[in-house]
């Protein structure tokens, strides 16, 4: 089936140009540079869009209107919001490590960054498939925790400190959870790399295809990336309440917006792996044998399932900040220790007995 | 020179400027963070070398267990923003000979060593492969050490539960 | 000799072994010893590595071998 909006074609085009006119050293140098600016653009596009989709959910849960004044209904709040942080001093407090503070962001931002390569954004567009895919991605995003305990440590604040530290408790502990999950669909598919994980689900999505068990890893891996990412009702590291601001709390300007911007792309690259891993990424709805409702499925483009697909998993987590009150540390640390773990353990268990016998379709 | 020379030149620099400085600093943070990117820079050699799983290993590892744990022991247990004290003249020149010695020991070692030009077969580094080789018994499994490896990580977290656990208080 | 092989991992994993040596030496706290041990660690790590692919490429005792001190 021929898709309307084939990537592949696009970009065997400029790679099949750059080749030709260029030395192969050149090339190369001009594709990384195109490939980093693309990345560059999409951060800025996702970082506006999801900050306005953000407060637009919220003001929706509250029964209120939200940003409606700039621009048509609001649209260019987010715009407004960004210039203003942009031209905001960059304040750096009187005791603090300067290298350490100034270098904080930049890490967080550049594990962001990191993380994009292996996401399939469509069909055959994808920055590196390499074969570690998955593995990859939880690898880099064991580099966020770096960031925040730095920000804490460096602020020489002792919210600040306290809020590092809580955080770097809660995602040591939340990774486990998460990667337990992502290896249900591992041990099903066989295989760690994302072209390989999408292509299985070619005749039905894991969530449908994996019965219980995997449902019950993608509710874990939800409420764990939740938590990974530092969102209510997990807010423990910012926790504005108790502790001001948490980690960025002696952030401001420039700097804060950069922390600000690789909170919402880790939330939008948690949403993208948990809709590759599930929810079949790039590849359509098929249903079994159904070649007529298959077909007309393959008409909608690549891109816009999985854009839909990761936009639904975020609005689900923007539904869960407004939902449930903030949890208490011991709390926090009970459900994942006492709960989500050996749910996760038991449930990866009879996923491989699943996975043994082929009783998943 | 390739873009690949640059790259692996680039890596190894990484790796051993934050190595000295993570040996060589007086804030013990930064110390910390310095070992950090002198493991993050043999991640990228592994990478370089096309190892990937080895080097995602080597970032899941120290990135996620081994910095966290270093770091929350300073937290925890150092006063972190002090500087700490310069060691003696005597043992830094000591320590300094020691190391510069061996290094020049092992080089002169290893340039007059020829070592055997590599086997024409390329085997199999594909995850799966490795996962297998961990479980063979054969001539080139790794199945004894990995079971010994196992019954060292119960043991550990054994002792963590222990150490963790509190006596109860006697309640009447 | 400019192109990196082997003797240019050997020459990182030796220097990175001596550097731990040096830290190990001078300091007299326990955490910074241990970051010091986890230098020495990894450059055992990085030889093997470096062996298996530059030496002997048939056999993949390398990874599975540096992932065993890792744990």
């Amino acid at each position: 089936m021929q898709h309307m909006w084939n990537f592949a074609q696009l970009t065997d085009l400029i790679h099949g140009w750059l080749y030709e006119t260029f030395p192969p050293a050149w090339a190369l140098a001009f594709e990384m540079i195109i490939v980093g600016i693309a990345v560059i653009g999409l951060f800025a596009g996702l970082g506006l869009v999801l900050v306005l989709m953000e407060r637009k959910v919220s003001a929706f849960m509250q029964i209120r209107l939200g940003p409606n004044r700039v621009g048509p209904k609001g649209l260019m709040q987010s715009l407004a919001d960004t210039l203003k942080l942009l031209v905001k001093e960059g304040m750096t407090p009187d005791g603090v490590d300067r290298f350490l503070f100034n270098l904080a962001p930049f890490i967080a931002m550049i594990a962001a960054m990191l993380l994009m390569a292996p996401i399939a954004f469509a069909k055959d567009f994808q920055i590196w498939d390499l074969n570690i895919g998955v593995l990859y991605v939880t690898a880099i995003s064991s580099l966020n925790v770096i960031a925040i305990l730095m920000a804490g440590w460096s602020s020489n604040n002792k919210y600040s400190l306290l809020g590092a530290m809580r955080s770097g408790a809660q995602i040591v502990s939340y990774e486990l959870s998460a990667g337990l999950s992502i290896l249900t669909v591992v041990v099903l598919t066989g295989s760690l790399q994302i072209s390989d994980i999408v292509t299985a689900q070619s005749n039905g999505w894991w969530i449908f295809k994996g019965h219980i068990p995997v449902l019950i890893a993608f509710v874990i891996y939800m409420i764990a990336v939740t938590a990974e990412t530092n969102r209510a009702p997990f807010d423990m590291a910012e926790a504005e309440s108790e502790l001001t601001g948490g980690f960025h709390t002696e952030y401001s300007g420039m700097k804060f917006a950069l922390f600000f911007l690789a909170e919402y792309i880790n939330v939008f690259i948690v949403c993208a792996i948990g809709a590759t891993l599930f929810l079949g990424g790039w590849m359509p709805l098929h249903i079994g044998e159904w070649t007529a409702f298959n077909g007309i499925m393959d008409w909608i483009p690549s891109s816009v399932w999985f854009f839909g697909k990761t936009f639904f998993l975020i609005f689900l987590m923007m539904w869960f900040r407004w939902t449930f009150p903030r949890l208490r540390i011991d709390q926090l640390l009970n459900l994942e220790w006492r709960y989500l773990l050996p749910i996760g353990m038991v449930n990866i268990l009879l996923v491989t007995v699943i996975a043994i016998l082929k009783w998943h379709f | 020179m390739k873009g690949e020379t640059i790259v692996f030149y680039l890596l190894a620099a990484l790796t051993l400027v934050s190595a000295a400085m993570a040996v060589g600093t007086r804030r013990i943070f930064r110390s910390a963070v310095y070992l950090l990117s002198s493991l993050i820079g043999i991640a990228g050699l592994y990478f370089w070398m096309r190892f990937e799983f080895a080097a995602a290993v080597q970032i899941v590892v120290y990135a996620g267990g081994i910095a966290v744990l270093i770091i929350f022991s300073v937290f925890l247990t150092q006063r972190a923003g002090d500087d700490m004290p310069t060691p003696p003249m005597l043992r830094t020149i000591a320590a300094a000979g020691a190391a510069l010695l061996g290094m020049g020991l092992v080089m002169l070692q290893l340039v007059a060593h020829p070592f055997p030009t590599p086997a024409v077969a390329e085997v199999d580094r594909s995850v799966s492969a490795i996962g297998r080789r961990m479980l063979a018994t054969g001539d080139d499994g790794f199945a004894l050490p990995f079971e010994v490896v196992s019954l060292l990580l119960l043991a550990a977290m054994i002792g963590c539960i222990v150490i963790a656990m509190r006596a109860k208080p006697n309640q009447p | 000799m400019m192109e990196p092989g082997l003797y240019h991992m050997l020459f990182i994993g030796a220097a990175l072994f001596f550097i731990g040596i040096y830290g190990f030496l001078t300091r007299r706290n326990l955490i910074t010893m241990l970051m010091s041990l986890e230098l020495i660690l990894n450059s055992v790590c990085l030889n093997f590595i470096a062996f298996n692919r530059y030496v002997w490429t048939d056999r993949a005792t390398g990874p599975s071998m540096s992932a065993v001190p890792r744990i």
